[in-house]
């Protein structure tokens, strides 16, 4: 049986992340560092829609603003999962319960960084180079520079390590890195779904279904969310890559892109891709932490994407990107609340003119206040070098 | 040397290689000549003992469950969300010990039958109660039962606390019972109606209005016992909840008799021939095809009636008609079956029990959590949509990745004919052989169409 104690949810500090900041003092870790405290990083490339990961059931204008894309609400079959009365995970994300039971989950319900647009590439290069603001051009991303910050990464090891074969930009920099796919992956060669569809070729009931998946494969791989692993993926190979972080001299850095949140069209709500999407991610951060084991305790997993989506669907069932999207923080020992920032505000004078969500959290804010709590950074080294120019920016 | 194409097949070979694709979770390595000398009694042999096993001891009892259930409920808002918290790793628990046993049982036939019955006594973890208790009613109700009687499946099943929670028939107060009569008077007819419709005759069977009252009404007083009750969560049955009077149900009179009207009514109901024949269409709609031949039923009808309303004389029935080995493989695999399919082809075991959840939970099809009516349907359109049939096919890929066998691409068309004998098209075996990378080849016999159905 689990070691999960009982839950009672007056037990949980729902606050915003200013008000948090105020009460909790950063607590600067004495022997910080990735080898000790593990940072696992995972990009959701394509900027998933925030609504549909955490969804503002609270808000009075839900079901009217997300029209077909409302999930039924709590204690409805198959609704939304309650966390705080306002905001509530994708029912397929029940594998993160357990976690917020016992205080390891912290969610950020409206998130976004200094770009706030629908370019799906710049908002991918803002957020991994850590720019202050759309213009600007880095060479190499936060995560390298606070790779080099921690003084870790002298001793020859491997630092950090990305699961797939090209070292995303967050990770590139002057520490280098190490990109693997020990799990085998990645997709076979280009041919390999040919080869499969010509085996369906005189199939009288699938041969058009397998038609149509070819195509729907090869617009997938030719998108711009098309990096790193699918989720299917990323849920097979997540608790053996947990085994290998956990392991003693194993990297104290991962990266781990899944691609594949680009919904324009037809997304879905309680079932289809998307929904089967969530589910994969969910189940698969659950694998992760439990591959971890002992070392979870030790450990911070990051997931976020570099921007969202809009709260209403558009014209073909999908949304546009734009805006600001959820993201979560898995780890139980970085003092944080549950709730990190408002919920999203869906009314149609609140949001964005794209009509994405406005963020009530900054993107910098999260991650200065991970890293300062997980491997104890100076204030300092995070305003001007790991993220620079952003000193107004206050970490959680 | 990959091993030829062969010429022709021994006939006992494809009756083989369809009772393990079929009606079992496909064949492992070296299982086909094993069962060729019996493959109808292979099927038959695995309907003898109990449907259970080691991996699905030590496992919470259902009426735990409810009265936990019932505690929160009756706390309200933000205690039943505490609840879900509460119990959502141990109902991983319990998700994982099923999908172990499923994976190592060697009865695969009878495994399915669970899986046929407890989705027809569908208990969707879509609602809270279907969540915390579902895996529990299908170890205390559907295995120790699908060897006897449909009526006293049928019966134990309307019993179980978790279903009397599910179908709201636990607070069902009859209007002239005792409690009624102070003012407590409270019926819902969503029991009546689901136990004439999906659990019997089929979901799109007509209903009498006078029938539903009736049921409803011999139904009041079916009930759970509440937490600070004693065997708090348990089946309760209430006499001074119970609707008095006689009851006139599919045209027989019932006299009064308290608990012992609904039991005769679904005693009476469940040996009416429609009823024999929704079940048997339905059974064979999931096992052999989603348009089943009418000889087939019959002969299911036939095998349920001759055994006296037996669930073993249906699947019996069904082994033994010539229809139900028709060389065509008319049904899509779930993705259940696919993973278990793989899993057997590969020889893993209920160590991988973790990885076979999260591979069936993002196929989409997450252990109960089918629609609430019906539970998970098993037709070829419900399962093969353009965008499943490539997630299968990538998924079969990263299998294939991991657990590739050594040599080169003959080891995989050799494993093929092995597993499937005489289902292997021609065409697919030949693309095995002249694929260099065992891992690559792999990943294309999972992905072939006859690999995609059974």
């Amino acid at each position: 049986m689990s070691g999960t104690r009982g839950y009672l949810p007056t037990r949980r500090a729902v606050l915003t992340a200013g008000a948090a900041a105020a009460l909790m003092p950063v607590r600067i870790a004495t022997a910080a560092g990735p080898a000790d405290r593990p940072l696992i990083l995972v990009l959701l490339r394509g900027m998933p829609d925030g609504q549909a990961l955490v969804p503002s059931y609270g808000d009075p204008d839900y079901e009217a603003v997300r029209g077909a894309l409302a999930l039924p609400l709590p204690g409805a079959a198959g609704g939304i999962l309650a966390l705080d009365g306002k905001v509530g995970l994708n029912p397929a994300l029940g594998a993160l319960l357990p976690f917020w039971a016992r205080g390891a989950l912290h969610v950020a319900p409206a998130v976004a960084g200094p770009y706030i647009g629908g370019e799906i590439e710049t908002a991918r290069r803002v957020f991994d180079s850590g720019a202050p603001s759309a213009d600007a051009v880095l060479g190499d991303g936060w995560l390298n520079r606070a790779l080099a910050a921690t003084g870790s990464a002298a001793d020859g090891r491997t630092a950090a390590v990305v699961l797939g074969d090209t070292v995303p930009e967050v990770l590139s920099g002057a520490i280098p890195v190490a990109a693997r796919d020990p799990f085998a992956t990645g997709p076979f060669g280009p041919g390999f779904m040919a080869k499969a569809g010509t085996l369906y070729a005189n199939d009288p009931a699938l041969g058009q279904t397998m038609t149509a998946a070819l195509n729907t494969a090869a617009a997938a791989q030719a998108g711009p969310d098309a990096r790193g692993l699918s989720a299917l993926a990323f849920t097979m190979a997540a608790g053996d890559l947990g085994r290998d972080l956990a392991a003693p001299g194993g990297p104290g850095v991962a990266v781990i892109e899944i691609g594949g949140w680009d919904t324009p069209r037809v997304q879905g709500a309680g079932s289809g891709p998307l929904s089967r999407r969530i589910v994969a991610l969910g189940d698969g951060l659950a694998a992760l932490a439990d591959g971890l084991g002992a070392r979870f305790a030790e450990s911070a997993i990051v997931v976020l994407g570099a921007g969202g989506r809009s709260i209403a669907p558009n014209a073909v069932g999908g949304t546009d990107p734009g805006g600001a999207e959820a993201g979560f923080v898995l780890g139980s020992g970085l003092d944080l609340p549950g709730i990190l920032g408002a919920p999203a505000a869906l009314g149609a004078d609140q949001r964005l003119p794209g009509g994405g969500a406005a963020p009530t959290l900054d993107v910098r804010a999260l991650l200065k206040g991970v890293l300062a709590r997980h491997w104890g950074l100076s204030r300092s080294a995070l305003d001007k070098r790991i993220f620079p120019n952003s000193a107004s920016v206050e970490p959680i | 040397m990959a091993q030829p194409y062969p010429e022709a097949f021994p006939p006992e070979l494809w009756d083989a290689a369809i009772a393990a694709t079929r009606f079992g979770y496909g064949a492992s390595p070296g299982v086909l000549p094993r069962i060729a000398a019996d493959p109808r009694g292979w099927l038959l042999s695995q309907l003898e003992g109990p449907a259970t096993g080691p991996h699905l001891s030590g496992l919470p009892a259902g009426s735990e469950r409810a009265a936990a259930f019932l505690a929160a409920r009756a706390a309200g808002g933000a205690a039943l969300n505490a609840f879900r918290y509460e119990i959502a790793d141990g109902v991983a628990v319990e998700e994982r010990a099923h999908i172990a046993h499923a994976v190592s049982t060697d009865a695969p036939f009878r495994e399915r039958l669970v899986r046929f019955w407890a989705n027809h006594f569908s208990l969707s973890s879509r609602t809270l109660i279907g969540f915390a208790a579902s895996h529990a009613f299908e170890r205390e109700v559907v295995r120790p039962l699908i060897g006897g009687s449909f009526v006293r499946l049928l019966t134990e099943a309307v019993r179980h606390p978790a279903m009397l929670l599910y179908l709201d028939n636990a607070g069902s107060i009859g209007p002239y019972s005792p409690a009624g009569l102070k003012g407590a008077a409270w019926t819902n007819d969503l029991m009546a109606r689901q136990i004439l419709t999906n659990l019997t005759r089929g979901a799109q069977a007509e209903m009498n209005a006078k029938d539903v009252s009736s049921l409803t009404r011999m139904l009041t007083g079916w009930s759970v016992a509440g937490p600070a009750e004693e065997d708090g969560g348990a089946f309760r049955y209430r006499d001074d909840w119970h609707e008095p009077n006689p009851k006139l149900f599919l045209n027989r009179n019932y006299p009064q008799a308290g608990m012992l009207e609904a039991e005769a009514a679904l005693d009476t109901l469940g040996r009416r021939p429609e009823v024999a024949y929704a079940l048997a269409a339905k059974m064979a709609r999931y096992f052999v095809a989603d348009d089943p031949p009418a000889d087939l039923i019959e002969a299911m009808v036939s095998g349920f009636a001759e055994g006296g309303n037996s669930l073993t004389g249906m699947a019996r029935g069904m082994v033994l008609s010539p229809a139900a080995f028709a060389p065509v493989q008319a049904k899509a695999k779930t993705p259940e079956d696919l993973v278990f399919s793989s899993f057997r082809a590969l020889n893993l075991g209920a160590d991988q029990a973790p990885l076979a959840l999260r591979a069936i939970r993002a196929l989409g099809q997450a252990p109960k959590g089918g629609p609430l009516a019906g539970g998970w349907p098993d037709s070829m359109a419900a399962w093969l949509s353009p965008s499943q049939l490539a997630e299968r096919l990538e998924w079969g890929g990263l299998l294939a990745r991991r657990h590739a066998p050594g040599g080169d691409g003959a080891a995989v068309s050799d494993l093929a004919l092995g597993l499937l004998g005489p289902l292997l098209n021609p065409a697919t075996h030949r693309r095995l052989t002249v694929t260099g990378r065992p891992a690559e080849a792999l990943a294309l016999f999972f992905a072939a169409p006859e690999f995609q159905k059974r």
